[in-house]
């Protein structure tokens, strides 16, 4: 597999650190980050990066909406959400606008490469 | 209380992530379920508040050195500058009571309707949350070798 160029987006600076660590650690690099939806827009804009970690629950515009949005205009994104147990519904209406899988916080490394070749194998260009 | 009550799987979720994720053992709890018209807060407090199904309030209040060593082991692997300490310190907070709300939900939730949480606050420098006057809470009291957690679940 390639190695991908990754956006992460999520309003915490930790969560930013760890996935940032972990993607590096699983051969991608991590080309921008940043903490809120209306962010997120702009930085794919600018970036146009392969694959997305998006954060479900931010101030500001949510990962839903901002995945929406950016899916709008560039339908071929490949966007994963990152959020915790419990919010099961929020995932589902992600996927149903055009996230392409998900992963659940706390987050381990193998269960994020898996669900990136996942991704990758099943959307790639 | 049952097993399925928020009350009783938050400590409950708590215990577990200390344990599994930070190797940090609950020596020993207690718990109350009473009114309240004040909360009482020790060094860091995180609150987040649940809409949607299930409707609740939650404050993780933690004693100075429980939080300190919790931080440590959630950040051990991580750089952080020590101008990003605070910053580092808040959002550590809010990452853990947004896993162990969500963990929560996910054992309480019977339904397939929406829940959302909001974004986590964390808060530092206050002493006390004024409440609805006899408002119901669930109270419990963690104990580790590294201080004690308060947990607050307000209905």
């Amino acid at each position: 597999m390639d190695s991908l160029r990754v956006m992460v987006v999520d309003d915490s600076s930790i969560t930013i650190k760890k996935l940032t660590q972990i993607l590096e650690q699983i051969g991608h690099s991590v080309i921008c980050s940043c903490k809120t939806g209306t962010e997120a827009l702009a930085y794919y804009q600018q970036y146009q990066p392969d694959m997305v970690t998006m954060d479900i629950t931010m101030p500001d515009m949510d990962g839903i909406e901002a995945t929406r949005q950016i899916i709008n205009r560039f339908p071929k994104a490949l966007i994963i959400m990152v959020t915790s147990h419990g919010q099961e519904q929020m995932v589902i209406e992600s996927i149903d606008i055009g996230a392409k899988g998900y992963i659940l916080k706390p987050i381990k490394a193998d269960k994020l490469a898996e669900m990136i070749n996942q991704v990758y194998e099943k959307y790639k260009l | 209380m049952t097993e399925h009550s928020p009350n009783w799987a938050m400590s409950s979720t708590v215990i577990d992530f200390f344990s599994t994720e930070l190797m940090i053992e609950t020596t020993s709890t207690t718990s109350e379920l009473n009114t309240i018209q004040k909360m009482e807060l020790n060094y860091l407090t995180s609150l987040i508040n649940v809409e949607g199904s299930i409707k609740m309030f939650v404050a993780l209040s933690y004693d100075k050195g429980l939080f300190n060593e919790i931080f440590a082991r959630y950040t051990a692997d991580l750089d952080i500058a020590e101008d990003e300490q605070e910053e580092a310190l808040t959002d550590s907070a809010g990452d853990i009571i947004n896993i162990i709300v969500g963990n929560t939900l996910a054992d309480v939730n019977e339904t397939d309707k929406k829940i959302i949480m909001s974004p986590p606050l964390v808060i530092t420098a206050a002493q006390q949350i004024a409440c609805q006057r006899n408002s119901l809470f669930y109270k419990a009291n963690l104990i580790t070798k590294y201080g004690a957690l308060d947990v607050y679940l307000l209905k």
